[in-house]
């Protein structure tokens, strides 16, 4: 077995790697004609994939259309801002639209859907434009999880909502007196949820219509994703209370940092959430398993899908979502440390055709994704695209672990580098009601070695891992002489938790 | 000295060229002069900020923000103007007024225009995804946000000309319009901080105050939207008032509004169904069962279980 000892400081001249695939190679897009008849305004707000392997498309203005074999076809119509959608067989689906979680059905089976069933319609609703559902997926019981953003303080509320307003210190009167362009807050928070049960997670039971709140402390939790095990990730927008967009693996009854949300919670006495201390908020709340640095990884992650394992080269089974503003996919990749999920987020199928805006991901054919764009007048894009993977070998990160002196790298294959560098900084974010954060106390990573053992690549940090850190690390030189350079070689690693017993006080 | 003149130097200059001529010319002040030169000129298709009807040439503001430091630039336009507007009338030569005057007219006009900042008229954004003839005078179904109603409302129109608003957490029609259906553009087009805008006018309002369509001594429960089913184009909506269920079918009968409301009931209705009507000034309103007394239309328990109400624009 071949095996390299480095010290990261001396000047090695980084061996180059014939053979080395690049995204544009491991990945093609193909595009996908925007319907015509009729003319949609093709912003998508949910896509999945019929049981015969048609796409079905939910677009902004409400269109539910099928795309197969190349055409598109109307299937329903008439949606309030579908943002996601379940696939229950191929002639129902269930959608979130912002007012109801809906099944569509075709009962007659002419190709055209003709039952709309109310399945969940008594979440409140301010109005406010920003109170978006997302989700509509599906766990194990056969319930639905729906994540509701809450409002922004660019706008009040409507005359008539839908579900009892919370006061907390501002009426709805008052609030509605602002709505357009708003210029006093009047008490309300740069993002507010005074309707129930904006800035959580609910748990829909189709049958009885009712829904149970799940966690909260959400502020625009675009992706809502049930893993095959079981599991709930939820992702959720830099903003106030957001240093950067994170990923959260949601446990019930747990608030996981943005306050608005709180005035929601059985028994809440303190008053507005915002206006407490951000230490008491700090103590509160359950951290995301990894950060998606603003401006470096993502700025407003969307759907998280759970890959399948076949059909997609080493990344079978990985999670991934799309971002608004970054024409790249992420993935994540899961650590445990002292019994406790983190991980880091790495640049996924970043084609340089991929553009902006993938909000909506579904499987299609063996090793293709359907994206779904839009912006609603933010950053991002419209239309459908197909990005299909090819089985082009390439040396990827399989996983990443933390260490007592730094990172273990599992990669797929293993390497042969003659000449490993690392660059890379370690900081923390500001919990705090300002909206997003600069990196606080950003620090130059150093590696007193560079290991490769076949598979693994073992980073001895100079400065054993730091928790509340998140550690930005660039590798170079990484690679096999029969697979090229690895591709994906930047990762964010987010350490809440280390394995030593030197736990500074990190912000995060 | 009247005016004031920022650009002293050479705009003294000016003054000195210009009043050489008008002052021995009219005896007037040169703003004076310059003033009757632009009213026996200019003023019929050039106003100061274009505030009244009928706009013909641009304003003076305008006119100063293209031209305030480009006197040479004005005086050629003046002499030989072009068109810079498609559908505007052709400008006339000013050559006749001499280049002399015209440049007393430019001193004049940022004298007059002074603190007026030219806004540019934002074009009217047209919709790129607008229905169609043809599509719009299909029935038609739209979820979106509704003014006078709740937000989880929704927009129905029988022939894209006579519409209503039904409202799913009232459970009940909101109001009735004629005269089209909605743009939803002023939503669609960000990110829904906007309602639709009506297209007509509404004749016809549900009275604000009740919770439901239907008022009788038991039905105690806040009704409960269950979704809708659509016939050629046009809904049936299901709700239930604790264990009675109704549909309100939407239907086109001769260019009126039916909505065709049937009662299934698992336990006995006891006394009268009430449903409570609105302003009837502007409203044809007729009904298939039952009678109008004090705003509502009265029903018995037996016809409550199914009856039509027509609606339609007074003639």
């Amino acid at each position: 077995m071949f095996k390299l000892f480095i010290v990261s400081l001396v000047a090695v001249n980084t061996l180059t790697f014939s053979a080395s695939a690049g995204w544009d190679d491991v990945c093609e897009v193909v595009e996908i004609p925007n319907p015509t008849n009729p003319r949609v305004d093709s912003q998508v707000g949910a896509v999945g994939t019929l049981p015969n392997g048609d796409i079905i498309t939910a677009f902004h203005r409400g269109e539910v259309m099928v795309f197969s074999k190349g055409k598109w076809k109307l299937w329903a119509s008439g949606l309030h801002e579908p943002l996601g959608m379940h696939v229950e067989n191929q002639h129902s689906i269930v959608v979130v639209q912002r007012s109801e979680l809906t099944r569509i059905s075709d009962t007659d089976k002419d190709g055209t859907a003709d039952s709309y069933e109310s399945l969940c319609n008594n979440w409140g609703m301010s109005g406010n434009y920003h109170e978006f559902a997302f989700g509509a997926s599906k766990a194990a019981d056969g319930d639905f999880y729906v994540a509701l953003g809450t409002a922004s303080s660019g706008a009040g509320v409507r005359k008539e909502i839908r579900g009892e307003w919370n006061a907390g210190g501002v009426s709805a009167e008052e609030t509605q007196k602002n709505f357009i362009n708003a210029t006093e807050r009047k008490g309300l928070q740069r993002m507010y949820g005074r309707v129930p049960h904006r800035g959580w997670v609910i748990k829909i039971n189709p049958k009885t219509g009712e829904y149970k709140p799940i966690a909260s402390g959400l502020r625009t939790p675009h992706g809502v994703c049930v893993t095959a095990k079981g599991d709930l990730y939820i992702n959720d927008n830099q903003g106030d209370w957001l240093g950067s967009s994170k990923l959260y693996k949601i446990e019930e009854g747990k608030f996981y940092g943005h306050p608005a949300s709180l005035i929601w919670t059985k028994g809440w006495d303190r008053g507005i959430p915002a206006n407490l201390k951000p230490s008491d908020l700090d103590a509160m709340r359950s951290k995301s398993v990894c950060f998606l640095p603003q401006g470096d990884l993502a700025n407003s992650p969307t759907q998280i899908l759970e890959l399948p394992k076949k059909g997609f080269g080493p990344y079978g089974g990985d999670l991934i979502m799309g971002d608004m503003n970054q024409p790249r996919l992420v993935r994540y990749l899961p650590d445990t440390v002292n019994g406790k999920e983190q991980g880091a987020g790495v640049a996924f199928l970043e084609h340089s055709k991929l553009g902006r805006g993938n909000a909506k991901i579904t499987v299609g054919e063996e090793g293709t994704l359907y994206i779904g764009k839009t912006h609603l007048s933010w950053a991002g894009d419209s239309g459908m695209i197909a990005l299909k993977y090819k089985d082009v070998p390439h040396l990827a990160i399989k996983q990443i672990k933390l260490t007592e002196k730094g990172f273990q790298l599992t990669l797929n294959e293993p390497a042969d580098a003659v000449g490993i560098t690392l660059d890379g900084t370690r900081y923390s974010l500001n919990y705090h009601r300002k909206y997003g954060s600069k990196k606080v106390n950003p620090t130059e990573l150093k590696a007193s070695s560079i290991e490769v053992n076949g598979k693994a690549v073992e980073i001895i940090l100079k400065t054993p891992p730091i928790a509340g850190q998140i550690y930005d690390i660039s590798l170079s030189g990484v690679g096999s002489k029969k697979s090229g350079e690895l591709l994906g070689h930047r990762f964010f690693y987010t350490a809440h938790q280390v394995l030593t017993q030197e736990e500074t006080a990190g912000v995060q | 000295m009247k005016m004031k003149i920022s650009n002293r130097t050479s705009k003294y200059k000016l003054w000195l060229r210009v009043s050489v001529v008008s002052v021995v010319v009219t005896g007037y002040s040169l703003a004076e002069t310059a003033k009757k030169i632009f009213e026996q000129n200019c003023m019929a298709c050039h106003q100061v900020e274009n505030k009244k009807e009928p706009i013909v040439g641009p304003s003076l503001v305008e006119i100063t923000h293209l031209y305030k430091k480009n006197l040479a630039g004005f005086v050629k336009w003046s002499n030989s103007p072009s068109k810079k507007r498609k559908d505007a009338i052709q400008m006339p030569s000013m050559a006749h007024v001499g280049n002399e005057n015209l440049e007393a007219v430019h001193a004049w006009m940022l004298d007059v225009t002074k603190g007026k900042k030219f806004v540019p008229k934002k074009p009217k954004k047209v919709d790129p995804y607008a229905l169609n003839q043809n599509e719009s005078s299909q029935p038609r179904l739209q979820r979106i946000f509704m003014s006078d109603s709740s937000p989880a409302s929704i927009a129905v129109t029988i022939d894209g000309q006579h519409s209503l608003c039904w409202d799913t957490v009232s459970c009940r029609m909101r109001y009735v319009w004629k005269g089209g259906f909605i743009d939803g553009y002023p939503y669609w087009e960000r990110n829904g901080n906007a309602f639709a805008t009506l297209i007509g006018e509404v004749y016809y309002r549900a009275p604000k105050e009740q919770e439901s369509s239907l008022v009788n001594e038991k039905f105690k429960d806040t009704p409960k939207f269950k979704g809708y089913k659509m016939v050629d184009g046009l809904p049936i909506f299901y709700y239930s008032i604790g264990s009675h269920h109704v549909s309100e079918a939407i239907m086109n009968r001769d260019g009126n509004i039916v909505i065709r409301v049937k009662i299934q009931s698992d336990e006995t209705i006891e006394g009268s169904v009430r449903y409570p009507l609105g302003d009837l000034v502007k409203t044809q309103l007729k009904h298939s069962a039952g009678k109008i007394e004090n705003g509502a239309l009265v029903l018995t328990a037996k016809e409550a279980a199914g009856f039509e109400l027509t609606f339609n624009l007074k003639k």
